[in-house]
C-alpha cells in the first residue's frame, strides 16, 4: 500500500507535463472537454478515430499543414457530460497509477481488498452512473475501466442471496415456481456431492 | 440493470470465474442462475466456461470444480435409443472412458440421472458431428484438469486392447455394471484393437536408462540465447552433408558444443587460425578436459529413436522422418537450449502426430500410453509447455531463417517422404490437452 501512495503523487506532475495534440472530446449535450492525446488514446475507439482522422487528412490537403497545434473534435453521443468526466478522470488517473489486474474469482465484496484505493474510491458511486459508467466503457472501449466496474457489480452480487441480489438491482423474478423449482434441482447437484 | 445487455452481464460474471486456473466461485453462480432467466442464460453460456489455458487446480473447494464440469456440460443430445432423439434434461453422475487403440478417439459414455424421471441412463456421444465434438472437448477439458481433485476413486483395467478408465461419483456398484454392459456390447463388434499393442520389451529399458543417464548428468537447462549459435548448427549440417554423416552426429556435436560453451566462451573456437595438427589436437584436448571426458550424453534424436521403436514405426516412414526434421530444426531454437533431450523427443512425437492427424494411418493419442508408461512423462504435466514453444518457434524460424537451406534440402528428398514441405501446426494448450492425449 505505501507504494501504491507515493506513485499517487506522480499523478498531478504528470498531468502537467503531458504536452503535444490536445483533442477535443464532445458529449451528448455537446459539451466540450479538452485532453491531451495520451488520455483519449487510452479509449481504443478514440484512437481508431484518429487514425481515420489522420488518413483523411492526407486525402484533402486544403488545409493549412504548418498549424501546429491542430484541434481535433470527437463526438461521443452515446456519452452523457456528468460520464464523460467520470471517464477522462479514470483515464488520468490510470496513466499516473496504472490500474492493478483484478484477481478472478473476485476475493472479497469490498473493491478496496481488490484493487488500489483511489480505484476503489472511484468507483463508489450511485448505481444509475455506474451502469453508465460501464455502457460508456464498452463504447468507448477502455478495458481496464471496463473491467474496474464490472468487477464493481460482481462485487456487489457476491455473498447475496438470489432475493437480495434482485433487491439491490432492482429485477422481478420471472421464473414460474416450476422453473424454479428445476434450478435449484439442478444446483442440488453440485451441492450435495 | 436491465440496462444491462447480456454482453455486459458476461464481463461481470467473468469475475467469478478464472479461465487461468478454472477456479469457480461456485456459491455465487449457483446464486446467480436463480436470479432471472436472463442471468440463467448467460451463466450458463459456454463462452463463460470456456478454458483456453494448462494449468493445475488449486485453492479450489471440490464443489466448485464439480459445477464447472456439470456447467459445461449442458446435455441437450445423446445417440442412444433411450430417449429417442429428443432433448433430454439429465444430472451428470459420472462418466465412462474407454479408449481404444484401434479406433480413432476415446469413447467417452455419460452415467447421467434424466430429471423427469430419475432413471440412471448410459449416454455415448460420437465424435462425428461439430456440435458435439465442442461439447466433448469441454467436459474433457474440464476433467482432465480436475480429476485428481474430485475423482473419488479411479480404476483401471485393461480390456481386448482397450484402457477402461472408470469415473464414480457415485456409487461403485452403478457403475460396475454399466462397464459390463459395455463390455458386453463393445465385445461383438471389435476385434481389431489389438494389432497396435505391440511393446517390444528391450526397449522399455533403453528409454529408462536414457533418462536415467539425462539425470546423473544433470545438465543446465536454463540457458538461453547463444549469439551465432545458428550458424554453428548450419555448419554442422552442412559438413554431415558433405561427408555423408549420421544425423545423429550433429545432434552429438551440438550438445557439445552446448556444453562446452557454458563454461568458455566461443571465442576459444574462432579467435584462431589452426596451424598445425599439434593446435588441433592441443584443442582437442581442453575441449576434452572441460567435459570431464564424459561424450556419450543422450541426445534429442538417441530418445526419438527409442520412442519410435516402442511405437513399432519404421526407421523410413513418413513419421520418423518428420521426427528428425523436426528435431533437426529444434537445434537451431532456443527451446533445444531450455528443454532436456527427452522433453524435447517427447513433445517432437506430439507434434508429429498433430501433423499427420488427418491420415488415417495415424490412429494412435498424440503421447501415447506407452510412451507415458516408459518415460514417466504425462501430457499435461510435462510435455504441454515444451510442445508449444517448440512448434511457436518453429513456425517463426521457418517464416524468417535463411539459414535453414541446408537443412530443408536435406528433407526435401523424395528418400525421405519430401517431410520439410509438411505444414507443421502451431499448439496451443487447448489443442493439445482435448487431443484426448
Amino acid at each position: 500500500m505505501d507504494v501504491e501512495d507515493s506513485k499517487e503523487t506522480a499523478a498531478s506532475t504528470a498531468d502537467t507535463s503531458s504536452s503535444g495534440v490536445t483533442i477535443q472530446l464532445i458529449s451528448k449535450e455537446g459539451d466540450k472537454f479538452p485532453v491531451p492525446i495520451t488520455v483519449s488514446n487510452m479509449s481504443e475507439l478514440v484512437k481508431s478515430m484518429m487514425d481515420d482522422k489522420d488518413d483523411d487528412d492526407d486525402d484533402d490537403d486544403d488545409e493549412d499543414d504548418d498549424g501546429k497545434e491542430k484541434i481535433t473534435e470527437i463526438p461521443l453521443p452515446n456519452v452523457k457530460s456528468e460520464v464523460l468526466k467520470k471517464v477522462i478522470e479514470f483515464c488520468e488517473h490510470h496513466l499516473a497509477e496504472p490500474m492493478t489486474e483484478i484477481e478472478k474469482p473476485l476475493k472479497s465484496q469490498n473493491m478496496a481488498d481488490v484493487v488500489q484505493k483511489w480505484y476503489a474510491d472511484f468507483v463508489d458511486l450511485e448505481q444509475v452512473l455506474l451502469f453508465e459508467l460501464i455502457l460508456a466503457a464498452n463504447y468507448m472501449d477502455i478495458k481496464p475501466l471496463l473491467d474496474l466496474t464490472c468487477a464493481t457489480v460482481a462485487s456487489m452480487i457476491k455473498g447475496k442471496t438470489p432475493d437480495e441480489i434482485r433487491a439491490t438491482f432492482n429485477i422481478t423474478n420471472d421464473f414460474s415456481p416450476e422453473e424454479e423449482a428445476q434450478v435449484r434441482e439442478e444446483n442440488k447437484w453440485c451441492e450435495e456431492a | 440493470m436491465s440496462l444491462l445487455s447480456a454482453d455486459i452481464l458476461h464481463q461481470v460474471f467473468k469475475f467469478f470465474v478464472s479461465q487461468k486456473n478454472n477456479t469457480v466461485d461456485g456459491e455465487s453462480l449457483i446464486n446467480l442462475t436463480q436470479v432471472c432467466k436472463q442471468w440463467k442464460t448467460v451463466v450458463d453460456s459456454k463462452s463463460l466456461w470456456a478454458t483456453p489455458a494448462a494449468g493445475s487446480v488449486h485453492d479450489t473447494d471440490t464443489n466448485c470444480c464439480l459445477y464447472s464440469v456439470y456447467r459445461s456440460l449442458q446435455i441437450k443430445e445423446e445417440t442412444d435409443s433411450i430417449s429417442n432423439g429428443k432433448s433430454l434434461h439429465a444430472s451428470l453422475i459420472g462418466f465412462v472412458k474407454i479408449k481404444c487403440y484401434g479406433g480413432k478417439y476415446p469413447e467417452l459414455y455419460f452415467f447421467v440421472r434424466e430429471r423427469a424421471t430419475g432413471h440412471k441412463l448410459l449416454l455415448s456421444i460420437n465424435r462425428d458431428g461439430q456440435k458435439r465434438r465442442s461439447l466433448i472437448r469441454e467436459l474433457y477439458v474440464n476433467h482432465f484438469k480436475l480429476k485428481d481433485r474430485f475423482l473419488l476413486k479411479e480404476g483401471i483395467s485393461i480390456w481386448k486392447g482397450r484402457v477402461v478408465q472408470y469415473y464414480p461419483l457415485r456409487t461403485d456398484v452403478e457403475a460396475k455394471s454399466m462397464i459390463d454392459q459395455i463390455s458386453a456390447k463393445r465385445q461383438r463388434s471389435s476385434q481389431n484393437c489389438e494389432a497396435f499393442i505391440i511393446q517390444p520389451s528391450n526397449s522399455f529399458n533403453l528409454v529408462s536408462h536414457l533418462i536415467n543417464l539425462e539425470g546423473v548428468w544433470g545438465m543446465d537447462y536454463g540457458r538461453f540465447h547463444i549469439q551465432g549459435r545458428q550458424h554453428v548448427v548450419d555448419w554442422m549440417a552442412e559438413i554431415a552433408e558433405c561427408f555423408d554423416l549420421e544425423d545423429r552426429i550433429i545432434f552429438q556435436a551440438m550438445l557439445l558444443f552446448d556444453r562446452f560453451i557454458t563454461s568458455n566462451d566461443l571465442n576459444l573456437l574462432t579467435h584462431g587460425n589452426f596451424n598445425g595438427r599439434n593446435q588441433i589436437l592441443a584443442t582437442e584436448t581442453e575441449i576434452l578436459k572441460q567435459l570431464n571426458w564424459k561424450l556419450a550424453y543422450p541426445s534429442s534424436i538417441e530418445f526419438f529413436t527409442a520412442f519410435t521403436t516402442i511405437l513399432g514405426i519404421d526407421k523410413n516412414s513418413q513419421f520418423f522422418c518428420l521426427g528428425c526434421y523436426i528435431l533437426e530444426l529444434s537445434l537451431f531454437l532456443d527451446t533445444n537450449l531450455r528443454y532436456p533431450p527427452s522433453k524435447l523427443a517427447a513433445s517432437s512425437i506430439v507434434l508429429v502426430n498433430f501433423c499427420l492427424r488427418k491420415d488415417s494411418f495415424r490412429t494412435l493419442p498424440v503421447w501415447p500410453e506407452e510412451l507415458e508408461q516408459n518415460s514417466g512423462y504425462q501430457l499435461q504435466d510435462n510435455l504441454v509447455s515444451c510442445a508449444i514453444q517448440l512448434s511457436k518457434e518453429i513456425e517463426d524460424i521457418r517464416i524468417i531463417a535463411p539459414e535453414l537451406k541446408m537443412v530443408h534440402k536435406r528433407y526435401s528428398k523424395p528418400s525421405r517422404h519430401c517431410v520439410a514441405e509438411i505444414y507443421i501446426p502451431v499448439l496451443t494448450s487447448t489443442t493439445i490437452l482435448t487431443a484426448y492425449e
